[in-house]
């Protein structure tokens, strides 16, 4: 009974998670925080070349394909990068969010990238957290390298 | 000497001096009539027996055609102060949260860092310190009356507070935190888990539950009440003759309340007063010209409190603002018009925001779970 009026409680003020993205479809010429263009961006895959060779990139201008965009807010996306791994972008100031519709569609983005490196414990707890399987968990043995972009602008182009 | 230079004013025109004088004196007289007659409507003792009337009897503010607005009013209480004893645990919960310093990528900065207590729930200073001494874009609001607010943030990108609270922790400028990973960093903290269980009913921590906490913590903020609150609820004294003169100047010449209005003194909208400053405002989010500059138009509950003020913390007296407001800033907004003050009004204006600041209320910060 007292679990049930928490429970009336909490739902009466707002636990119903009512924060969307915002609504749109992205379309070519789209643009989201600082107004960019698509002028002098390059590959994304090239960028992290650079990384890999131990450099931090600020403000630079990426092309790539988005594969995932924060279903709850728009607020972080993740994109296609050709080793079969995936960058993660957050948003400058958390300035500004991007519409679910944007996922599967090239963008460039101004900003700065960076390689983040989370270690095998961490990875290992996150898995636990995302209740998987014993094999899975015992499958990380090494550090996950993660790109990271803090995104200024974005623009859809195609 | 001079009726030689002069001599067509003084000597050959009697009956056209005659005449001017006549009409100065006409003039004159007219004019200190209509001055005693303005003198005699906005004279303290006037004033003092028009708004000690209930607010439904004071003289009608000047405000545009066209604005929906809401007469001043008793500080209300926040929306939650019935629910308080139910959502006790959860309160608790979010102060917990709110002053955790865990929940940054540094562990040094909390909610709390840019939003103190002691400092009306602001930090006092133009532009917050965030993560390693980075200067953020804009100044830190107070948390009071944050229930309020259909819009969060200066530019009113978020929609809610639970919107909000994301955006600091996840910010790489402020705590530069994950609010993704934060359900695990606090899982490591034993008492975290008991919290969570006794504001939610089972211990799981997640980042919506998290976000929720420190909304339903911040809604319980609000000002302690005023003396100008004092004065509607019938103290009547409680006011100055020259408080009394701000209170007028402020809901008539002065235009404040196209904007200031309610018993929060705020719209709830945002508006390009004059003061964006290169901001871009509202526009970010909405793409729409019109937006250009706009910013949420801030409660003026505890104003003299929650220095510097406006968005970019760019004012550091109130007098300069009013002062600019009197010249007329710069803006398509046709709210903000020039308004010409005298020095008189200006410093009414003045001492009636002094009698709607107030220091905090008592305020006991959280012990944090092991």
């Amino acid at each position: 009974m007292k679990k049930l009026f928490l429970t009336l409680a909490i739902a009466g003020f707002g636990l119903i998670a009512n924060a969307q993205p915002p609504a749109g479809d992205a379309k070519p010429g789209d643009w989201y925080g600082d107004k960019v263009t698509a002028d002098g961006a390059a590959d994304i895959n090239d960028v992290v070349v650079k990384l890999n060779e131990g450099k931090e990139m600020e403000d630079v201008k990426v092309k790539a394909k988005i594969v995932e965009v924060c279903p709850k807010k728009g607020c972080w996306l993740k994109l296609e990068l050709n080793d079969g791994s995936t960058a993660m972008v957050k948003m400058k100031d958390y300035g500004f969010f991007l519409p679910v519709s944007a996922k599967g569609k090239t963008v460039v983005i101004d900003g700065d990238v960076k390689i983040k490196t989370t270690s095998v414990a961490e990875l290992k707890h996150y898995a636990e957290d995302a209740k998987k399987s014993k094999e899975e968990i015992d499958a990380i043995t090494k550090p996950e390298k993660e790109v990271r972009v803090t995104a200024k602008g974005i623009v859809v182009v195609e | 000497m001079r009726r030689q230079k002069l001599p067509g004013f003084y000597l050959s025109n009697y009956k056209m001096r005659k005449g001017f004088v006549i009409l100065l004196l006409i003039t004159g007289s007219i004019l200190s009539v209509s001055f005693m007659k303005q003198n005699q409507m906005n004279s303290p003792a006037r004033l003092r027996k028009l708004y000690s009337q209930t607010p439904d009897k004071w003289p009608a503010p000047t405000i545009d055609a066209g604005v929906e607005w809401i007469e001043l009013g008793i500080l209300p209480e926040s929306p939650l102060e019935k629910y308080k004893d139910s959502l006790r645990h959860t309160i608790e919960l979010g102060k917990s949260l709110f002053f955790d310093t865990r929940l940054s990528g540094s562990g040094k900065i909390s909610c709390a860092s840019c939003h103190q207590p002691e400092l009306n729930w602001t930090d006092g200073i133009q532009r917050s310190f965030g993560h390693d001494s980075t200067i953020n874009k804009r100044n830190s609001p107070t948390i009071q009356h944050t229930w309020f607010y259909k819009k969060l943030f200066w530019d009113g990108r978020a929609r809610d507070l639970e919107d909000q609270a994301f955006g600091p922790i996840n910010s790489e400028s402020e705590m530069h935190g994950e609010m993704r990973e934060l359900p695990f960093k606090l899982r490591q903290i034993k008492g975290y888990a008991a919290l969570f269980d006794s504001a939610y009913g089972d211990p799981r921590i997640d980042p919506d539950r998290i976000a929720h906490a420190i909304a339903i913590f911040e809604k319980t903020i609000v000002s302690r009440k005023s003396r100008f609150d004092e004065f509607l609820a019938g103290k009547k004294n409680s006011l100055s003759n020259s408080e009394l003169t701000g209170l007028h100047v402020f809901r008539t010449k002065a235009r404040c309340m196209n904007c200031h209005h309610g018993p929060l003194f705020s719209d709830n909208q945002l508006h390009n007063n004059g003061f964006a400053d290169g901001d871009e405002g509202y526009y970010k989010v909405s793409h729409q010209e019109e937006d250009r500059g706009k910013l949420k138009t801030p409660s003026l509950r505890d104003v003299m409190k929650t220095g510097p003020w406006m968005h970019n913390g760019s004012s550091k007296h109130v007098i300069d603002i009013i002062e600019l407001y009197s010249k007329g800033p710069n803006t398509p907004d046709k709210l903000v018009k020039p308004l010409i003050l005298s020095a008189k009004e200006k410093d009414a204006l003045l001492a009636f925001l002094k009698t709607i600041s107030a220091p905090p209320l008592e305020f006991k910060k959280p012990v944090l779970p092991d």
